[in-house]
């Protein structure tokens, strides 16, 4: 269905238009959430909160990005309200990562050798959440620039710096860990 | 672009069945909590009434204060009682005050000192 159909409906109020956008985008917010939180049941609130919000929220929203932008953009202020809310600027430590992978591959998936997924979980863990969330929508969602910029409410300049320090980051991480291992 | 970092190893996550339903269930908790909306005082409605008030409130005053003050003046009048320098002041000082502009000279005419001290103290 046609974008500005959806949005339409959206601010008409009914829970079909709502639903649609559920199963478009559900899945995109909650791994943004979780790539932000690292932390699957926090990932799932964030969600809802979201979805619950976007019936009041959608009467301000003019349609000037996508409704996945708007949407992106919900998700990093819930995601960034509620880790000052816990005080958890701080990234977790390194025996929680093992954690997160356990709940995001299931247990018995974790217990394979999956060195490569451990060690960019880690990698990423390295990053503060407002950088890895950029850099999964920019490297896994495929989001513009322009997006990003908009998402975050920084200039395009600031977001492509910022990824290009996340990325050498994260290699280098990567780099320094395969040699030791 | 090539040097993007590879996610595609990485398990996407699918949200939990029965997130939607508590979607849905807040959202009807929601609905239920929202009082009707006759009951709910419209302050936003106020916004053009308090300037359109205050400013009948200040034409008003404009029109009513200047009765207001010239009542004021009619009842309060003030005698003012003048006192003739000629009364109080010391010789000396009235020589001083009446040759004042009348000598050719360029110097200033100044009371002495003493005099005048004397004259205000007494006053």
């Amino acid at each position: 269905m046609d974008e500005k159909v959806i949005l339409q409906r959206l601010k008409e109020g009914p829970r079909e238009a709502l639903a649609l956008l559920w199963q478009e985008h559900g899945g995109h917010v909650l791994n943004l959430a979780f790539r932000m939180l690292k932390n699957r049941n926090d990932a799932e609130d964030i969600l809802m909160d979201v979805f619950v919000q976007v019936p009041k929220a959608v009467q301000g929203f003019r349609g000037d990005s996508s409704i996945s932008t708007w949407l992106y953009r919900l998700t990093v202020n819930a995601c960034l309200m509620k880790l000052r809310a816990q005080k958890r600027h701080r990234e977790l430590e390194d025996e929680k990562v093992d954690t997160i992978i356990e709940e995001a591959l299931g247990k018995n998936e974790a217990q394979e050798p999956h060195f490569d997924t451990e060690l960019l979980e880690k990698g990423l863990a390295q990053l503060p959440a407002q950088t890895r969330s950029m850099l999964w929508l920019k490297d896994a969602e495929d989001l513009d620039v322009n997006d990003l910029a908009e998402i975050y409410g920084m200039p395009e300049g600031t977001v492509k710096a910022r990824l290009s320090r996340a990325r050498h980051l994260v290699r280098d991480y990567l780099k320094e860990r395969m040699n030791h291992g | 672009m090539a040097d993007k970092i590879n996610f595609s190893k990485l398990e996407r996550l699918t949200p939990r069945e029965d997130s939607w339903t508590k979607v849905c269930e807040r959202l009807d908790a929601e609905a239920l909590a929202v009082p009707a909306k006759g009951n709910i005082i419209n302050i936003k409605a106020w916004y053009s009434a308090i300037p359109l008030a205050a400013s009948l409130v200040l034409v008003c005053l404009t029109a009513i204060l200047p009765h207001i003050t010239d009542k004021v003046e009619n009842t309060e009048t003030v005698s003012t009682e003048y006192v003739s320098i000629n009364n109080s002041a010391p010789s000396e000082v009235l020589s001083w005050y009446s040759s004042l502009g009348n000598s050719t000279s360029d110097e200033f005419e100044t009371l002495e000192e003493t005099v005048g001290f004397s004259y205000l103290i007494k006053e």
